[in-house]
């Protein structure tokens, strides 16, 4: 490894603690001077944590980072960027009613005696936009641009100011293979510069097209530091997936599709947006399908569109035979299907209310189960509570308390009860146990296929590859709004499935 | 992942809990009643005009009024939304009552008024819901085209009331304690049980709390907003009704600035603005303590002017209490 | 089965090709967006004086066009403030309050101070009470448009309390003639109202200030990791805002020669109105000031003609409510199409 003795940032003993999880466990960083380091590893394994910190968005909980060989304790993100330090962030930070030339230089405006200069703007645009070999119009709102353009004004911006350190997070994720070429060409420029770059991607032949060495993080550790000429794609994924995790669960019920039943969801040519291919899938009851890809593939806008959140732009669904019109969630309830969002803080919980009132609240009426059609009846909720209580094993101190106050397990855990009561035939799953801890994880995926047996259609969508390998029999891949890869049985390993959201031609079965 | 540890302190927390605790607790959840009867208590020694009987009436009175639109306006605000064109329905309202009163019965009338309320309120919240504008600049719109409706009706003349069937139903008392305060108290267990004890009120409640969640739950939110208009609309009218047997008359500022009574009722008596929750004991609570200050400086001759500011300055106050404890327990929450 | 292996170049095509239509789209969609915007507000303006000029008689007498144009500057004056405002997605219902005690005071104080100390207290009043609430709602986070709507109620009781309730004749002369003053022709307001026209844009669209505003307006978390100070932005914009209405508080007190602590009741949704109506997006990230001046010329236009046709005051609530709703919903059309827009990508 070329390094020189003078590193440009140095990130030690980094930890961070959230309430419930540790994020980083006392890990190191270190960037030199005209150096481009790669840090890859899964969702949830300390990446954007580390950036957050560097930016000056977070603070760590204990450990040191210094600049130029100098201790620095950021409190904000200006912080940060006056100390040199420069964040291609993931989620675009632009404000769509100002022009390109106006974000790139928002904060650090280029003025004559108090008025923006915007000829000097324009003109000062445009030489970045040559380095990059962009074509974009200074002068455009960043509102009317596609998502891949925005993500080069984003790239931009952070290039505008004067930085010794660049911290790059999934840059490519909107960028097309012309436009990755010439993002790849400038990293190297700026490298021969004798800048320092941090390279985040899921992408394994970017880091392997760019990078001089390779950080490798997993469950908030640093797992690996090599030399990119001395690593290889199949030692990297092995590194970032690590060995057989204990808590995987051994495959169970696998005869519990019934291959003869009428499917319960079925998708025809379904046309979603950001989404390139058309769906087609069937899924029988008591079947658990997959559907993988990393963010950005698509995944998630497949799950919403069929839930009627997204609008479809062509193609059926149907529910039980039944062709169903996919306006709202309303909707789709009453059809037979639920959701179970990713994101639960803003789309799964109430967070005003009680934990037997979110349990409860999408229950199907049905006839002569004692409850009322205007008044909810105490003695029968309650009843209702803790039979479910049991058989989920909720730990909440009551019925009554605030959902807020329950760990993400147990919370996810109540929204599962809620999917259950509403008599759902199609479950639809997106990050089932994200934020969730080790041992609830392992008790959602005994609920998930406790369902299944009970003959509901299971159709679930993670980014974490064991996740899916436990739960599903067959699984969809999508990359980039592609789907790349339909597995089945034997096929549903880590292995393909990572390989697959990267776009990797399959490896031999495992 | 140390989740254990999350579930373990919340119990040590609840073990710890002492005698002092539960006191503080029951102050800290009930510090708006204590307040009021401290200071009713306070003023019934120091002002003895206080104690007359024709005071208690009046000032009880008062409290219905605000009281009553404020328990639509709790609803409105634990569904995450408002109305500010309150006081354009009493006026439409009340003008209706003394138009049509002089050509048919007192029962009609007050039907028709109620209808109209209600009417109102409907047409609030289709254009909040399905025209998608947010609420509290939809409902300024709907208080100038509605009092423009008032004016017009009356030429801005008021409008007299003469029908003593009317007048004395408007006016009567039971038990000494005035109708419209009975009524007032009947709405508001009326709107506790409908937000606290019914399907309904939970869906509203939901709504309030993350719009975007509720819906993935499949919760009707159009029309469960629509519906609250409609009930707040009904209040109102109530109010109206109420209010124009009381002037025995009606035009089309008889109730200016009572938007802002009520949602100061509804904020200062606990409801948070940001929705989720209302409390009915506290809307109750507020509309007395605003009668009660208000009450107070009538009786201690304070330029009347100072009943805009006290309650301006109440509402603001309350507000930032809020706006700083919720900043305070985010924080902590972190 | 592994289906499909796609190829990076033809991945490529495909979305560069997608991405081609869907810019072609969007820019298509943008300007025509932005033409509406800037300049739908024109049509109402002419169709609304086509309709005077025929209805009504005298129309286009100069009186009455100087009348139309100082009535306009007025509500104008203070919807540039409304503006900048609204372009920081917040909300200020205590204009009208504020301007009746600015004029108060002003009156006050002109007789008692003389005529500059008079005016130039005034202003401070405005730019006190806009700092009140830029406190409110920058540090202590109450929403905006709550923390005005108590605000509002304050300064009403604080104006009704300084004039007792009653009203204050301005002896001065020369105090009046200053509302009353020409500039070559020009009436002295409409010159104000034109020259803090030119002010405000100038501010908002070329100062890196009037950026930030509207950075915070149209994405927060985009203006925070600029390094941008949003809590003293807002209390900037509030306190601009707050001088504004005591530059139309003086004006007010000058031209209407007494004044009292009833002033600029229900002032608040004309100016709301007119800064939607002229363009300005509640949702923030934008303002267009220009527009907030032509709107205000069309209702003081429709004000004008109504007057002058005999039709009482009372039914300009309807005509100004139902022009505010048409503004929101059209606003809100817009809104949404253009969210529309970007899912089809």
């Amino acid at each position: 490894m070329i390094e020189n003795s003078h590193p440009a940032l140095q990130a030690k003993a980094i930890t961070r603690i959230y309430p419930g999880v540790t994020a980083l466990n006392g890990v190191d960083m270190t960037l030199y001077p005209g150096h481009v380091t790669a840090l890859v590893g899964e969702n949830g394994a300390g990446k954007s944590t580390l950036i957050r910190i560097i930016g000056g968005l977070e603070s760590p909980n204990s450990g040191s980072l210094s600049i130029g060989g100098e201790q620095v304790s950021f409190s904000s993100a200006h912080d940060s960027q006056t100390a040199g330090i420069s964040v291609v962030s993931q989620e675009f930070r632009l404000v769509p009613q100002l022009s390109v030339a106006e974000n790139i230089f928002l904060g650090h405006e280029i003025t004559v005696g108090g008025i923006i200069n915007r000829r000097q703007s324009r003109k000062r645009a445009r030489d970045l936009f040559e380095e990059l070999g962009l074509d974009l119009d200074p002068d455009r709102r960043v509102g009317s641009l596609t998502v891949g353009d925005q993500q080069l004004v984003e790239i931009t911006r952070a290039l505008s100011r004067e930085f010794t350190v660049l911290i790059m997070d999934e840059p490519s994720a909107a960028l097309n293979g012309a436009e990755l070429d010439r993002l790849l060409d400038l990293v190297r420029r700026l490298r021969d510069r004798g800048k320092a770059i941090l390279y985040v991607s899921h992408r394994l032949d970017e880091v392997f097209a760019v990078s001089d060495a390779v950080t490798v993080f997993r469950d908030g550790e640093r797992v690996a530091h090599l030399d990119t000429a001395h690593t290889s794609e199949p030692e990297l994924v092995e590194l970032m997936l690590g060995r057989v995790l204990e808590e995987r669960m051994p495959q169970t019920g696998i005869t519990n599709t019934h291959f003869d039943a009428m499917p319960l969801l079925e998708a025809d040519d379904l046309a979603c947006v950001h989404v390139s291919d058309p769906i087609n899938l069937a899924i029988r009851p008591g079947e658990i399908l997959g559907l993988a890809g990393l963010v950005g593939s698509g995944r998630s806008e497949v799950m919403r569109t069929l839930f009627g959140v997204l609008p479809a732009r062509g193609g059926r669904v149907r529910v039980e035979g039944k062709e169903i019109r996919l306006d709202s969630p309303a909707k789709a309830i009453g059809a037979g299907m639920f959701m179970l969002s990713e994101d639960r803080k803003s789309d799964g919980i109430l967070p005003h209310l009680s934990v037997l009132e979110n349990l409860l609240i999408s229950e199907k009426r049905r006839e002569g189960t004692g409850r009322q059609s205007w008044v909810p009846v105490p003695k029968y909720e309650e009843g209702t509570y803790a039979r479910l209580r049991g058989e989920l094993r909720i730990r909440a101190e009551s019925g009554l308390q605030l959902i807020g106050n329950l760990s993400g397990g147990n919370q996810q855990k109540v929204l599962f009860g809620r999917a259950v009561l509403s008599g759902c035939r199609v479950l639809l799953l997106n990050e089932p146990t994200r934020g969730v801890d080790v041992g609830a994880k392992v008790e959602i995926y005994q609920l998930i296929e406790k369902l299944a047996a009970s003959g509901v259609a299971v159709l679930v969508s993670s980014s974490e590859a064991p996740e899916l390998v436990t739960l599903a029999r067959r699984c969809l891949v999508l990359y980039a709004g592609r789907i790349t890869a339909e597995l089945e049985g034997n096929e549903v390993t880590e292995a393909n499935i990572v390989a697959a959201c990267v776009a990797q031609s399959a490896k031999a079965v495992a | 992942m140390v989740d254990e540890r999350k579930s373990r302190t919340a119990k040590a927390d609840f073990a710890s809990g002492s005698e002092g605790h539960v006191m503080k607790d029951l102050i800290g959840r009930y510090y708006l009643q204590v307040i009021l009867l401290v200071a009713v208590a306070l003023l019934a020694v120091a002002v003895p005009n206080f104690r007359s009987l024709s005071n208690i009436q009046n000032t009880l009175l008062q409290a219905s009024f605000a009281g009553l639109v404020a328990c639509g306006m709790t609803l409105l605000i634990a569904g995450g939304v408002f109305d500010l064109s309150v006081a354009g329905i009493i006026a439409v309202c009340g003008v209706a009552v003394a138009e049509i009163l002089p050509t048919t019965t007192t029962g009609v009338a007050i039907g028709a008024a109620l209808l109209i309320g209600m009417a109102l309120g409907a047409l609030n919240g289709f254009i909040v819901t399905k025209i998608r504008i947010p609420a509290f600049i939809a409902t300024l719109a709907t208080l100038n085209i509605y009092l423009g409706v008032a004016f017009i009706w009356t030429q801005a003349k008021v409008v007299p009331i003469v029908s003593t069937n009317f007048l004395e139903l408007g006016n009567s008392s039971i038990l000494s304690i005035p109708l419209a305060f009975v009524v007032f108290v009947a709405v508001c267990v009326l709107s506790h049980l409908l937000l606290h004890r019914t399907y309904f009120g939970r869906s509203l409640r939901a709504i309030g709390s993350s719009e975007q969640a509720a819906s993935m739950a499949g919760l009707p939110v159009v029309r469960v907003k629509i519906l609250t208009f409609v009930v707040t609309g009904l209040f109102t009218g109530i109010a109206a009704v109420a209010l124009s047997a009381l002037l025995s008359s009606a035009n089309g500022t008889m109730a200016t600035g009572i938007e802002l009574n009520a949602i100061a009722i509804a904020v200062v008596g606990g409801t948070a603005l940001r929705g989720g929750q209302g409390t009915l004991l506290g809307t109750f609570t507020g509309a007395l303590v605003f009668a009660v200050l208000n009450n107070a400086l009538n009786l201690l001759r304070v330029d009347p002017y100072w009943q805009y500011v006290s309650v301006g300055l109440v509402l603001v106050i309350a507000l930032a209490i809020g706006a700083a404890r919720k900043t305070a327990s985010v924080r902590g929450a972190e | 089965m592994i289906a499909n292996q796609i190829t990076a170049s033809s991945a490529d095509a495909l979305l560069k090709s997608s991405r081609q239509t869907q810019a072609a789209r969007e820019a298509k969609a943008a300007r025509q967006g932005t033409l509406v915007e800037r300049f739908g507000i024109l049509l109402p303006c002419v169709v609304v004086a086509a309709f005077g000029v025929i209805l009504v008689p005298n129309f286009l007498s100069a009186s009455n066009i100087a009348n139309i144009l100082v009535n306009a500057s007025l509500m104008a004056i203070i919807g540039f403030g409304m503006t900048l405002v609204i372009a920081l997605r917040g909300f200020d219902l205590s204009v009208g309050s504020t301007m009746a005690l600015t004029a108060c005071v002003t009156a006050m104080m002109v007789g008692t101070a003389g005529l500059w100390l008079g005016m130039a207290a005034g202003i401070v009043v405005g730019a006190a009470v806009g700092l009140f609430n830029g406190l409110i709602i920058a540090y202590i986070k109450v929403p905006a448009f709550v923390a005005t709507l108590g605000t509002m109620a304050i300064i009403r009781g604080v104006a009704l309390l300084i004039t007792g309730g009653g009203s204050i004749l301005i002896g001065d002369p020369s105090f009046g003639a200053i509302a009353l003053s020409r500039v070559f022709g020009i009436p002295s307001p409409v010159i104000i109202a034109l020259v803090l026209l030119a002010v405000l844009y100038l501010v908002l669209e070329r100062t890196p200030f009037g950026r930030h505003v509207c950075a915070v307006g149209g994405r927060p978390e985009a203006a925070i990791d600029s390094g941008i100070d949003v809590k003293q932005v807002t209390l900037k914009s509030f306190v601009i805002v707050g001088v504004c209405v005591g530059v139309a508080g003086v004006i007010t007190a000058s031209q209407l020669g007494f004044v009292d602590g009833t002033l600029g009741m229900g002032l608040e949704l004309q100016i709301i109105a007119i800064t939607v109506l002229g363009g300005t997006s509640l949702s923030g990230g934008s303002g267009n000031v220009v527009g907030t001046f032509i709107a205000a010329v069309l209702l003081a236009t429709i004000s004008s003609g109504l007057n002058l046709l005999n039709i009482p005051a009372f039914y300009q609530y309807l005509s100004v409510g139902f022009l505010l709703l048409f503004a929101l919903s059209l606003d809100s059309l817009r809104v949404r199409s253009q969210r529309r827009a970007l899912l089809w990508a």
